[in-house]
This record gives C-alpha cells, sequence and structure tokens, in this order.
C-alpha cells in the first residue's frame, strides 16, 4: 500500500473542518497521514475538534502544527509537505469531501500510471449555506472536467479544478519545486501548471470528490476565497500572466498562451451555458493582441541581434525588404 | 384455484398457453432487472471501474433498442442482440465484449431460474388431459434459449413448445402474436385457454380476441422500480424473492427483509466498530436501539470476545433537559420550536415544571408566549434539570456507561444530537476517562456540528453524500423509526434509578398485522444474519451499500400491499411525545387544500410523513395522482428511480 500524505489548512472554521475530518477517517485507504496546519486560530479549538474527530481509530496517523502567526495559504502547505514523507500528497481543504474510496481509486491509478505525475477524479460543486454552526446544502451540480482540461494547454488558462480532486505524486516537489508562497491565491494552479509539465495529469471519471462553495447569503467568515476574495483571484490572475510572459516553454511565450487559452476557455464555457457567443470578439481581440506581441517581440530580437552581429541585421534588414522575412 | 379446478372449468379447450416468466418459472431474484445486477456483480470480479452502473445501463439500452425497434414496425420485438449493440454503443464495447455480455446474461438468466408450482403443476394436469401446450412469451431470447430456461427450471419444454416475439415479428402486447398462435395450431380461439401474469397482455387483449383467460399475478408481488438495479440490492432481492415464491404476506415480507437487514447492519457495524477500537462497552440508545440490542446480545453468545452491551434508555428531552446548563433565550429554543402552540401546561412540562395554578394551563399559546413562560421561571427549571442529571448519571453509572475506556453508542439517526449530547455530558462527568463514538444507520446535513463533539458515523448514508441522498433519507426516517421501535414508551425521567417511561401508544398499529410478530421476525432474521446462518445472505454482504439499498426499496419505493400495510401507523414527532402523531402515510387530505401551493405540500409531507409511501398511496387512489405528479415535478429527488447514474 502507498503512503499518501493530506495537507489540511484550517483557520477558524471548527464545524466544516470537524466535517472535512470526517472525510478524512472515512477513507478506506488507511496507509495516510494527515496533517493538519491551523493557520494562526485558537489551538484549543482544532485541538478540541481533532481530538473528537474519530481520527485517532481511523487507521491513518495524523499531526497538528500550530502556527501562531497565519500565514499564507501556499506556505502552510510547504510547511506541511515538509513535516512528512510519502508517495504521494493531497491538498484536503477544510471545507471539502471526499468519497470515502477517494484515496483507494486514485492511488490504484497512479500506481497503474507511472508516467502519471497526478490523478484528478470527477467531482461535485455543492453550494452550501452556513449561519453560526448551521450548515445546510442548497444546490449541487456536476463540475466541468475531463481529459482536455488537465493538459497543460487545458490548464494554463485558468484553474481547472480544485485541489480535493487531486492527488499528487510526491516525487513532483522535488522536480518542480513547492508551492510559490508569494501567491495569495491561485498557488495550486501556479503548481499545477509547473507539475503537468513533469508529468501527465491523469482524469479518473468516477465521482470521488465534493468541492463546496458557501452561498454568499452565508457568514462572512467561512466564505471561500475564491468567493470572498474574487477580486484577489483576478489581480494574482494578472500578476501570474505577468510573470509568464517572461517565459517560454517549448520556445513559445507562456503568458501568452495563457491568454490565448484563457479566451478560448471563456468562449468554451460560454457555448455550454449556451449563453450569446461575445467571448468571440474577445478571442479577435485577444489574438490581434497576441500577434502583436509577437511581432513586436520578434522585431525586438532581430534588432538586439543585428545590433550584436551587424551582418546579421544587414541580412535581415534584406530579407524584410524582399518580404521573405 | 388449483391446476385441476382451472382446467376443470374450461371443459371445451384444447390448447393450454401459458406465459413463460413469472407465471411458469421464475427467477431467485426479486424482479428481471436483477439478473443484469447479478451480471454487474460478476463483471465488476473481472475490472470493476469498468462494469460500474452496467446493471443500470442494460436496462437503459433495453429500452433505447424498443424505442428503435417501434419506430420501424408496431409489431416487431427486439432481440438480445439489438439490447447488446445498444449497450454497446453508450459503454463503447467490442464484438469479443458484445459476445460475451450475451452469452453472460444467457448463463445467468439459466442459473436463477425456478419452476413455479402453479405453471408447472398446470403443464402436468394440461398433459394429462391430453391438452396441447404452447409457451406464449414476448421476449428478446430466442426460443433454443427459453427452452434452455425450461429446462433448467426441470420443465419438459422444447423449442418447438414455444411461440416468442423475437422471432416472429409480433408481439403478445398488442395482440398480433396470436395469429401466429392460431396459424401454427390450426384452433379456434375459443378452444385455448391461456394463463398468464399481465392484465392487459395475458388478459384483455386475448380475451378480446375469444380466447379464455387466467391472469395469476402472484408472482408479481415483489417487483418495484426496474431501473433501481445494481449489486447493491441483492441481499434484499434475494429476501423477497424467497418470501414471494413462499407466499409470504407483506407483514414478513417487511420484516424478515428490509427491516431485518437495517438490523443486521446495526449490529455487524457497531460489532466491527467496537472490535476495532477495543470497546469497553456497547450501548443501544433510544427506542430504536431495542431489537439491534437483542441481536447484538445472540451475536455476543456466539463471540463472548465482544464487549458488553447495555440497552440504554435514553430521549431527546431527557438528554437535553440534563445537559443543561443555563436557561436564556437561546438555550430555551431547544425547548420550543418556532412553529409550535401548545398549552402553558404542556409546555411547564417540556422542562419538568409543574403547571402552577395562576398560569392558566390548559391555555394554548404560541412560542413566544410559551418561552417567556419557561424563562419566567428559569431558576427553578434549572434547578429540576441539575437534579434530573444527578439521577439520570446514577443510571448511566448503573450501565456502564460511565465505565473508563471507550463507547459505542447506536442509534439510528440522523442528526447525532441525542447522542452527542450524551457522550459530552459523560465525557465531562467523567473529566474525560469516558469516550464516545456513534454508530448511526443514517445522518443527514444537520449532523454536521455534532461531530466537532465526537465521532459520528453514518452506517448507510452521512451528509457527506449526495444531497439527493440526504434528501432521500429524510423521506424515509419516519417510517423506519417508527417500526424499528422498543415495545415500551420514551423515556421520561428517573425515579429512584428506574426509567419513567411515557404513557403514550408505543407499539405501531399495524393494519391487519401485528408488530410483536413482526419484531420477533425482524430479531430471529437479523440473528441469523449476524451469526452466518441465513440462506442467502452473507455477514460480509451487510455493509454500506446493501442496507442503503434495502431502505431505498422498502422505503422510496414501496409497493401498493405495503403501503396498505403501514398506512395506520402513527408517527409520535413531539418533544414532549404527547399526542395522537402524525400517520407515516399522508392521508389526501395532506395534500391541503385545492389550489395549495405545492411547496407548501412538499414541506408538510417532508417534516410530517413517509413520504414514499405518501406518494405511492395518492398516486394509487382517485383524485390525488396529480398532486404526486406535482411533487415529483416539483424536487425531482422524489422520482422512485433512487440508482443514480
Amino acid at each position: 500500500m502507498s503512503r499518501v500524505v493530506i495537507v489540511m489548512r484550517t483557520y477558524e472554521r471548527p464545524v466544516l473542518l470537524a466535517r472535512a475530518l470526517a472525510s478524512v477517517a472515512s477513507q478506506t485507504h488507511r496507509d495516510r497521514h494527515l496533517v493538519i496546519v491551523n493557520n494562526g486560530g485558537d489551538p484549543a479549538v482544532v485541538e478540541r475538534v481533532v481530538g473528537a474527530s474519530g481520527l485517532a481509530g481511523s487507521g491513518g496517523s495524523h499531526e497538528t502544527i500550530h502556527l501562531e502567526v497565519r500565514t499564507g495559504m501556499e506556505a502552510a502547505s510547504n510547511r506541511a509537505l515538509a513535516s512528512a514523507t510519502g508517495d504521494y500528497f493531497a491538498v484536503h481543504d477544510d471545507d471539502d469531501v471526499w468519497h470515502p474510496e477517494f484515496l483507494a481509486v486514485t492511488t490504484a491509478r497512479l500506481a497503474a500510471e507511472p508516467g502519471a505525475a497526478a490523478v484528478v477524479t470527477g467531482l461535485t460543486k455543492v453550494m452550501e449555506t452556513m449561519k453560526g454552526d448551521k450548515v445546510w446544502p442548497v444546490r449541487e451540480e456536476p463540475f466541468w472536467l475531463n481529459e482536455g482540461r488537465l493538459t497543460f494547454r487545458g490548464m494554463i488558462g485558468a484553474n481547472t479544478f480544485p485541489p480535493v480532486a487531486a492527488l499528487f505524486r510526491s516525487s513532483l516537489l522535488a522536480t518542480v519545486g513547492m508551492f510559490d508562497e508569494s501567491l495569495p491565491v491561485l498557488g495550486d494552479w501556479e503548481f499545477n501548471v509547473r507539475a503537468v509539465r513533469a508529468g501527465r495529469f491523469v482524469y479518473e471519471p468516477r465521482v470521488l470528490a465534493r468541492y463546496h462553495v458557501r452561498t454568499p447569503d452565508s457568514d462572512r467568515t467561512v466564505a471561500n476565497s475564491i468567493v470572498d476574495g474574487e477580486s484577489l483571484h483576478r489581480s494574482t490572475k494578472l500578476l501570474l500572466q505577468d510573470r509568464w510572459l517572461t517565459e517560454t516553454v517549448d520556445g513559445v511565450n507562456k503568458g501568452l498562451l495563457s491568454l490565448q487559452a484563457q479566451a478560448a476557455g471563456d468562449a468554451e464555457e460560454a457555448l455550454r451555458h449556451g449563453g450569446p457567443r461575445v467571448a468571440d470578439t474577445d478571442i479577435d481581440a485577444v489574438a490581434s493582441r497576441v500577434v502583436s506581441i509577437m511581432a513586436t517581440r520578434r522585431l525586438h530580437r532581430r534588432l538586439w541581434r543585428g545590433v550584436r552581429r551587424p551582418a546579421h541585421g544587414l541580412r535581415a534588414v534584406r530579407r524584410m525588404i524582399t518580404g521573405r522575412g | 384455484m388449483t391446476p385441476a379446478q382451472l382446467l376443470a372449468a374450461h371443459p371445451g379447450v384444447r390448447l393450454l398457453t401459458l406465459d413463460l416468466f413469472d407465471t411458469l418459472v421464475t427467477r431467485s431474484v426479486a424482479q428481471p432487472t436483477h439478473v443484469f445486477a447479478l451480471m454487474e456483480r460478476d463483471l465488476a470480479g473481472r475490472d470493476p471501474g469498468k462494469w460500474q452502473g452496467f446493471a443500470r445501463e442494460r436496462v437503459l439500452a433495453e429500452r433505447r433498442a424498443r424505442r428503435e425497434a417501434a419506430g420501424i414496425s408496431e409489431h416487431s420485438d427486439v432481440t438480445i442482440e439489438d439490447i447488446v449493440r445498444e449497450l454497446a454503443a453508450e459503454l463503447g464495447l467490442g464484438m469479443a465484449e458484445r459476445s460475451m455480455l450475451v452469452e453472460l446474461e444467457k448463463q445467468t438468466e439459466i442459473a436463477v431460474t425456478r419452476a413455479v408450482p402453479f405453471g408447472a403443476g398446470l403443464v402436468a394436469e394440461a398433459r394429462g388431459r391430453g391438452l396441447q401446450v404452447l409457451v406464449v412469451s414476448d421476449n428478446y431470447m430466442p426460443s433454443v434459449h427459453l427452452a434452455g430456461v425450461a429446462a433448467a427450471a426441470g420443465l419438459d419444454i422444447t423449442e418447438a413448445d414455444i411461440v416468442v416475439s423475437s422471432e416472429n415479428g409480433a408481439m403478445k402486447h398488442d395482440g398480433s402474436l396470436w395469429s401466429v398462435v392460431l396459424a401454427r395450431t390450426g384452433l379456434e380461439p375459443r378452444e385455448i385457454l391461456h394463463v398468464g401474469d399481465l392484465a392487459d397482455a395475458d388478459g384483455t387483449i386475448p380475451a378480446r380476441l375469444g380466447i379464455a383467460t387466467h391472469v395469476q399475478p402472484a408472482m408479481r408481488v415483489s417487483q418495484r422500480e426496474p431501473l433501481n438495479t445494481s449489486p447493491a440490492i441483492l441481499p434484499l432481492s434475494f429476501i423477497e424473492a424467497a418470501n414471494r415464491d413462499s407466499g409470504a404476506d407483506a407483514a414478513r415480507n417487511v420484516a424478515t427483509g428490509a427491516f431485518a437487514l437495517v438490523v443486521a447492519g446495526q449490529v455487524i457495524d457497531a460489532a466491527s466498530a467496537a472490535r476495532e477500537k477495543g470497546a469497553v462497552g456497547v450501548h443501544f440508545t433510544s427506542r430504536d436501539g431495542w431489537l439491534a440490542h437483542r441481536v447484538y446480545g445472540e451475536l455476543r453468545k456466539s463471540d463472548p470476545g465482544l464487549p458488553p452491551h447495555t440497552y440504554t434508555a435514553v430521549s431527546r428531552s431527557l438528554v437535553w433537559r440534563a445537559s443543561l446548563g443555563s436557561l436564556d433565550g437561546t438555550s430555551v429554543t431547544r425547548f420550543i420550536g418556532d412553529d409550535e402552540r401548545l398549552t402553558r401546561a404542556q409546555a411547564c412540562a417540556r422542562l419538568g415544571l409543574p403547571s402552577l395554578p395562576h398560569e392558566r394551563g390548559d391555555e394554548i399559546v404560541d412560542a413566544v408566549a410559551a418561552r417567556a413562560l419557561l424563562l419566567g421561571r428559569a431558576a427553578e427549571a434549572e434547578e429540576r434539570c441539575r437534579s434530573l442529571r444527578a439521577e439520570y448519571l446514577d443510571y448511566l453509572a448503573h450501565q456502564g456507561v460511565t465505565a473508563p475506556g471507550h463507547h459505542v453508542l447506536v442509534d439510528l439517526g440522523w442528526t447525532g444530537s441525542v447522542v452527542s449530547s450524551l457522550g459530552k455530558m459523560v465525557t465531562e462527568e467523567t473529566r474525560g476517562a469516558a469516550t464516545f463514538e456513534a454508530r448511526l444507520v443514517g445522518l443527514y446535513w444537520d449532523a454536521t456540528p455534532h461531530r466537532s463533539v465526537m465521532p459520528l458515523h453514518g452506517l448507510a448514508v452521512d451528509e457527506l453524500c449526495p444531497l439527493a441522498d440526504n434528501m432521500r433519507l429524510l423521506g424515509v426516517i419516519r417510517l423506519f423509526e417508527s417500526l424499528l421501535t422498543a415495545p415500551h414508551g420514551t423515556v421520561t425521567g428517573f425515579r429512584g434509578g428506574d426509567a419513567e417511561w411515557s404513557a403514550g401508544a408505543a407499539v405501531p398499529g399495524l393494519r391487519g398485522a401485528d408488530w410483536h410478530e413482526m419484531a420477533e421476525q425482524i430479531v430471529e432474521t437479523a440473528a441469523n444474519m449476524v451469526l452466518d446462518r441465513h440462506p442467502s445472505v452473507r455477514p460480509a454482504e451487510i455493509d454500506r451499500s446493501t442496507v442503503w439499498a434495502a431502505m431505498m426499496q422498502l422505503g422510496h419505493t414501496p409497493t401498493a400491499r405495503e403501503v396498505a400495510l403501514l398506512s395506520a401507523v402513527r408517527h409520535e414527532t413531539a418533544l414532549d411525545h404527547a399526542g395522537p402523531g402524525d400517520l407515516l402515510v399522508a392521508e389526501a387530505a395532506g395534500a391541503g387544500p385545492a389550489g395549495a401551493r405545492i411547496e407548501d405540500t412538499y414541506d408538510r409531507l417532508l417534516r410530517h410523513s413517509w413520504l414514499g409511501g405518501s406518494l405511492a398511496s395518492w398516486e394509487a387512489s382517485d383524485g390525488c395522482p396529480a398532486t404526486a405528479m406535482r411533487v415529483r415535478e416539483h424536487q425531482p429527488w422524489t422520482d422512485p428511480v433512487w440508482v443514480d447514474g
């Protein structure tokens, strides 16, 4: 049996934490080590919930790290991953839930596919309302996921799945590095984009994870980062895309790829929802922007080369004049 | 009527025709589509991921094939090859797998075939009288296979004795197959007696042609929604098939089927947790732990290594009172619900307070006034609750619940509120020396906050499951609570260490059956299951999925005779267990006045009734099918299909 390290970050959501711990305790795959990172919350509350969770008798092992000062989500993940070793790792958010067979199925898939870096399962998005310590589901919908959305090109435009649906090979951490602690959100996306270059992400269509999102009328203290910090997500995404504009993948600009993929993803999403094809305009706009940026960058490269090697520069000018450039 | 009597009633007949399935032969499963569940179980052994959901897909493929065939000719039936072609398109199967599936289905059918005594007797009697016998069947299999099925059941029926729709481009369902029969035999319709199980295809349609008919539907009593088929259904399916074959009544079928499986599940789960955690005690709580505690006792006789068990009296009102610290504006809402109207005396009794003469005890007040009344006597209420707590803890100590070590609490469910309050109280009292976990049959989302008090385990379903299953659980809660109960009333207090029981009627009033007899059947059958003495169900088969399947088959898709049996049962819902309770099967009037909003009807149904039984009852009654249909449209989870794709 392969050992799985599970990272669970939490901050003052004891009721949701209790549910998430029950999800881990119910896993039929027992060779697991759960690292709970209490990210600056009251240690006594977390200890009480962990003590009442039944984790102790559920087959796996667990530890709790109490951080005195609240830190970023990715720093919390890295802290957990540094404290334990295993063949695989997963990031189980403290408000999400696994099917009892999640680890059993995903570890089997990764064992059967040695070239894969990660496996991502089908999942359900659960909208729930939480007020006080009461939490109740309002509606569910299938989360849009397929093999294509787990490729590099599928993922570079947008974060295509939440962490709870994925199991990663631990060796990835040595190959591509840890989570980027400079990112306040979307650290999982940035990691996935690096990770998928190191190995394929396989899709397991069985629905084995439940991604919970609080409705806007829920107590603000339990809101999801993606809902509560929508503008933060947007600005972090722009920041990442700017950063990627300075990087290339197989000779292609990573930032431009992200912009193109984002536009294509938006268009596909609009089509899926049967909405107006307004995204077509965006595609044209983005395509023009991409072409102009590429042309400018090519011109810059040639000019720089021309300055460094005048003979090359003259040849390039001649090609441009004769239209063969 | 015996076969001889039936034939004697038709002296001019020269040919006896019989339907095949459910007339001449039957299966060891409850309904035809459960054969596909057997196939799925077999296929899962080869590649579990690939074949999950096969049984349901097989049913859907047949429906698509039939629609396709109907588009070509209104009289032509489908063949097994047509069905497997549809299946292959859906599942992406190659030729080898298609052939394998055809062969597997034929083998599985033959393996589960049994003769129907009445049908077999009829064939023997007819042949003894010199009558010709033919099997006339609407079926997608070829006659050579159907002859094999008959042979497997010990019947002497050859291929030549079978007229089947798939080979003749005609069907019994529209009457066209009878012209094939008449042409083949050269007989007049009046010279034929046909026996089958379907009122239309075997009754009215041939009768319209002048053929004498006899409809014998006894083999259909175990059939429910066809799409609900998966390997998890099989344990209940085998039991219900055996009950059908033995002619068991609805009460026996319910007791030895779904209820026995739930109780056996409770016991197996509790014993497993107790062994694994090294528990020092297993405590069956509330009235709905009564039957399970008896079965656990039987199991423990054969396995003395299991920790000792108790039946521990507890109720919602008792544990809430005993756990009360201070009575304030928040805690009082636990005892008086927002929408309640009750007498002042009732309100006082909720906290064990006698009604004072000046309080006009029989005057009905709303929740606000009732809460104000209790808050006005807060100090007295708190004192009484402290006293109750002391007496209750004495009782728990006597039961061994406060002994140092780990304890397993067993209950049916459904929020974990009572058991978590009980566990919390004892853990606090023993300063952590006694720890607890609760093993419940089902939990829905209201359980979430209680998980931060103690581990809660939902055997069949929990709030981590899909929303639709949480809703389906809510729809069946009252059914299981009402029938899986103790013969005494609920515990209300303690005097001298002994529990005081409410005077309300405790035993459910069934229609035409005795609950005590049912309870004994539940205990005996469940004990046979956990001790591995049951003829068709092994202990290892009783798990999360099979218990859930049993709950859903009975609770979500009850048969007409089950609804009739249970329609007189009342469910006690009030915190003080006063009043007669609500009828499990909501009366037609429960739909509300004409023009009532469907949301209100649905809400009332879910809060106070057994939803599946009520909808089935309305669908069968005059004037109410439309309301039932509107409820099903309003809330798609109420659809009879609960095995999701």
